[in-house]
């Protein structure tokens, strides 16, 4: 009972503090008054005095009573908070500087958490404790280099076939190692989704029911037979069929086939990679083998992974020591046993397992760093700038001090000034980070499916801790600034010390600034010149000119009636301004080929190119050298649409023929006792699929008819400024010819290999756009630091003029101080690049990571913003009047 | 720790006391500790407020203002039940620490 009016007591002195003091002045006036009432009754002389003198310090009371009530801390921090704001109001813009700069690098840091935390943290939605779900991974030795070994979650079938032999049945989900993408015609719509081929068990292990319907019964689980069955997601299912629960049962088409719908899946679930799954088909379906080739599952293509549920690491261990017994014991065709691979397990997440991760994710770890490392800089920059101001309120905290506070109580204000800094930036960086977030999204992985918005619980909280770390970090400065000062020395003013001008802690904090931007402009740079490499590597075919045109249909293959009309196509093609060459090919160049064995006549064996005894070549029309660029080094083209003769490529001439000319010599393709075909050309070399190809493989063209390779392609030449007028009106010309067709893909080459790019695109974006940030903000925080020091220095300016220092004498001082601290950052920084070189190493292209060229562009950068930064208030203090600075204080 | 808080215990018991008879206020609590114990005990006047704050804070006493003979407002301090009860044990442990003291004393 005491306690509530006890509280209740205290919250109405906590609420309205004024109201009750009026009252305790009440109360002690009606005390004296009365006092001063008997004593005049009792015949004093002065009544009023002497209540005065009996009754104490009125003063003393007040604050004894006031300090006996409310929750004084929350009062201080009340009272803390108010002056904190009152301070911050009275200087806007420094404010405004402040806050934005935190809020940046704030900002950033929660984007890239989010991003970080979904690729290797997060794992997939709905699933049933997805920590006990691990992925299986073959560990093996690499086939052309025996010292490195791999981990790959791409398994062939029959090594599967072993493992589910072990365990129990249900206890092995198989699923397709990619997810194709598909179209599904739901009544008269067409939807684009991404399926995965799986079976029964699949589902069991992750824990995922049924949100309609039911998963694959053991019929649809065989592998043997093709049914055409699938279950879609709830995403899927609100998508194209708007949540109908006649979707179950329901009849669609998915490619050519009628597929019926059996269930739907719980919600929220998308499979287990990056990107979404929303169709999932039984394992039977995956038949890409012409009739007369052995059944898929008795063939070694790698294509199917394992995921299994262990409950505890025991049961794992118990598991995987007879699996990988199993596993070796499974004879591979052409190699024999592996007795060096083992079986190992990862996370669900596998960004975080053993296997070799994607090279954009590994750049987006890096950029992490970086974020991290921008958050660094953004701290140092702000401790600079309140400490700065720490310095030009010395006399306030004097004063201050000489009344009595103490230092605690100094402190607590101060740090309650930049938990209100740090807040106010956290709201900023909230907004920043959805705004960057959503970016980062387009740029990094944008495969990559994002279950929640940019801003999730956990961003949140991350986002907070952050803010409180920094407003922490942000505070020690001034407030050890506040610690050390000296009371009577600020107090008399006067002169101010040259010492004032140079700080320790401002030095330090500059320095660190200056060393950090460094690195930031070092990793720039070394991912630019990487990008600039990894552009520039010669493919063989001339990538920016060179477009395809594909026309496909949904329901239909059209290979033979685009061959058909291919020739009308070329010579329309032909007619359209700016197109300088056509041809047509089987495929567009690295985006397919064929391979078959050749043969040398009177040879029994033939030499091997890049490990391989067969060579690739591409079916293609007279012409294709000049359409896609590709230099033809001696002989010629094709004559006709059906010449004979191959052309090869210079290394397979190299290769084939060593010290001769290849043309005029034959090879006999793909059987021993065929006719041997002549060589009438040779081209440069060409890359087979990717840009970053190191060996050459043996290449070569033909250009014959064959209606099992039909030339299908349409391929172009033309200035890249012209490519989106031309891909217009090629594609109504397709259309018009070719009206079944459905869909019609105009691309460059250089589109085509953009994917391949994009990491080394992204290092080199987000890397170049960070640095300048932190460019910026460090190019503030010498602008402002030198311009304090330089305003605490007047007098000192003033004396110099007045003894005939000249504009170029005082800017020649200031800078000089200035470069020194930029300096002694650049050398720092160049100290600290070196060492974290190693980290970034791997990804790289064509460039170390201590190429001098980029350390001296980068210090130059730096050294010429700090000569800029200290420029500014060189020329103010050398205006300095010094008669005016001399006579003042 | 102030250096009232010696004195605290006793005082506190001692305007508990007071209020356990009628409720007064401040000024009057102070006379009538002078009066009843005959000019010896003499509340420094200035840490009566303070005191009774306290009492306040720990809900031992309430306050209203009201209106005092003389016409004018004054602020009335009541005791509450706790308040009593406090009164109560305080007056033991008193009760007991003084006969302790007399004992040794030799009543003397």
């Amino acid at each position: 009972m005491s306690a509530i009016h006890g509280f209740l007591h205290r919250l109405r002195v906590l609420f309205d503090p004024e109201s009750y003091a009026r009252e305790v002045e009440r109360e002690i006036r009606f005390h004296l008054e009365l006092e001063e009432m008997h004593r005049r009754n009792a015949g004093d002389v002065e009544p009023e005095l002497a209540a005065r003198r009996e009754f104490g310090n009125p003063t003393y009371t007040r604050e004894e009573v006031r300090r006996m009530t409310g929750f004084e801390w929350l009062d201080r921090i009340r009272q803390d908070l108010s002056y904190a704001w009152r301070g911050l109001r009275q200087s806007p813009g420094f404010t405004a500087a402040i806050v934005l700069t935190l809020g940046l690098g704030l900002g950033v840091n929660a984007a890239m958490f989010t991003f970080l935390d979904r690729v290797f943290v997060k794992p997939p939605g709905g699933i049933a404790e997805p920590q006990q779900v691990r992925r299986l991974y073959y560990d093996q030795v690499m086939r052309r280099s025996e010292d490195r070994r791999i981990a790959s979650t791409v398994m062939r079938y029959p090594h599967i076939r072993e493992i589910t032999r072990l365990a129990d049945s249900g206890a092995v989900g198989i699923h397709t190692s990619f997810r194709d993408s598909i179209a599904i015609q739901v009544g008269a719509r067409i939807v684009a989704a991404r399926r995965t081929l799986a079976n029964n068990a699949y589902f069991g292990v992750l824990g995922v029911r049924p949100l309609l319907g039911r998963f694959f019964d053991p019929i649809e689980d065989r592998i043997d037979t093709r049914t055409s069955v699938a279950i879609i997601s709830h995403s899927l299912w609100r998508r194209a069929f708007n949540a109908d629960p006649g979707a179950v049962g329901s009849v669609v088409q998915i490619g050519d086939h009628p597929v019926t719908i059996v269930g739907v899946a719980g919600e929220g679930f998308l499979g287990i990679d990056l990107d979404r799954s929303e169709v999932w088909m039984p394992i039977s379906n995956y038949n890409t083998d012409p009739p007369t080739t052995p059944a898929w599952y008795d063939t070694y293509r790698n294509n199917f992974s394992v995921i299994m549920r262990f409950p505890t690491a025991e049961a794992e261990r118990r598991f995987l020591e007879p699996a990988t017994r199993a596993f070796q014991g499974v004879r591979i065709p052409r190699y024999g046993f592996d007795t060096t691979g083992f079986l190992r397990t990862g996370p669900l997440v596998a960004a975080a397992g053993p296997g070799t991760p994607d090279r954009e994710v590994s750049v987006s770890l890096r950029l992490g760093g970086v974020a991290l490392i921008v958050l660094l800089i953004t701290i140092a920059n702000v401790s600079n700038l309140l400490l700065v101001r720490a310095t030009r309120r010395g006399r306030e905290i004097a004063v201050r001090r000489a009344v009595g506070a103490s230092r605690v109580r100094i402190f607590a204000q101060l740090f309650t000034e930049s938990a209100l800094l740090a807040a106010l930036a956290g709201a900023v960086a909230v907004l920043l980070a959805v705004w960057v977030g959503s970016l980062l999204r387009s740029l990094l992985l944008p495969r990559v499916h994002w279950a929640s918005g940019p801003l999730d619980m956990r961003t949140g909280v991350f986002a907070l801790g952050a803010t409180l770390v920094a407003g922490l970090l942000v505070g020690l400065a001034p407030a050890f600034h506040a610690w050390g000062t000296d009371v009577v020395s600020s107090l008399k003013g006067g002169a101010k010390s040259a010492r004032q001008g140079r700080s320790h802690a401002r030095s330090l904090l500059l320095v660190s600034q200056a060393a950090l931007s460094v690195v930031l402009l070092v990793g720039a740079g070394l991912f630019v010149r990487s990008l600039r490499n990894v552009r520039s590597i010669d493919v063989g075919y001339d990538v920016d000119r060179t477009v395809s045109v594909v026309a496909s249909a949904a329901k239909q293959d059209l290979s033979a009636d685009v061959a058909r009309v291919m020739p009308a196509l070329m010579e329309r093609a032909a007619a359209i301004p700016g197109v300088e060459a056509v041809a047509s090919a089987a495929m567009a160049p690295m985006r397919g080929s064929s391979v078959t064995m050749l043969y040398l006549p009177g040879r029994d064996s033939v030499p091997k190119m890049n490990g391989a005894r067969g060579a690739y070549f591409l079916n293609v029309s007279p012409g294709f050298f000049r359409a896609t660029g590709l230099p033809l080094l001696e002989g010629r083209d094709f004559a006709a649409a059906d010449g004979r003769g191959i052309v090869v490529t210079e290394s397979m001439a190299r290769t084939w023929w060593p010290g001769e000319s290849a043309v005029g010599k034959c090879v006999i393709r793909k059987k021993r006792e065929g006719p041997c075909v002549p060589v009438i050309g040779v081209v440069a070399d060409v890359h087979t699929m990717s840009v970053l190809e190191k060996e050459r493989d043996a290449w070569y063209y033909v250009a014959e008819p064959d209606p099992d390779n039909e030339r299908e392609v349409l391929l172009l030449r033309a200035d890249p400024a012209r490519h989106a007028a031309i891909a217009q009106i090629i594609t109504t010309e397709v259309q018009r010819v070719l009206p079944a067709a459905s869909q019609v893909r105009v691309r460059s080459m250089l589109t085509d290999l953009e994917p391949e790019m994009r990491p080394w695109k992204l290092g080199a974006t987000l890397f170049t756009g960070m640095g300048l940030l932190a460019l910026i903000v460090a190019a503030v925080g010498i602008y402002s630091v030198i311009a304090y020091a330089t305003s605490q220095r007047t007098n000192e300016m003033g004396i110099r003029i007045a003894l005939g220092a000249q504009l170029r004498d005082i800017t020649r001082l200031v800078v000089g101080e200035g470069l020194r601290a930029v300096g002694a950052g650049i050398l720092a920084g160049v100290v600290l690049s070196l060492a974290a070189g190693r980290l970034v190493a791997s990804l790289l292209y064509g460039i170390t990571p201590r190429d001098p060229g980029v350390f001296i562009v980068a210090a130059l950068v730096l050294g010429v913003i700090g000569v800029g930064a200290s420029v500014i208030p060189a020329l103010r203090a050398a205006k300095v009047d010094p008669i005016s600075s001399l006579r003042t204080d | 720790m102030t250096r009232t808080d010696l004195l605290a215990g006793t005082l506190d018991m001692l305007v508990l006391r007071t209020l356990s008879v009628q409720s007064l206020h401040g000024y009057a609590i102070a006379q009538h500790i002078a009066k009843s114990s005959e000019g010896v005990l003499k509340v420094e006047q200035g840490s009566l407020y303070p005191a009774l704050e306290r009492l306040l804070n720990k809900g031992l006493v309430t306050a209203k203002w009201a209106e005092s003979p003389t016409k004018r407002q004054a602020r009335y301090y009541t005791i509450t039940r706790a308040g009593r009860k406090l009164l109560e044990q305080k007056t033991e442990d008193y009760d007991r620490v003084a006969l302790a003291i007399a004992r040794i004393m030799g009543r003397a």
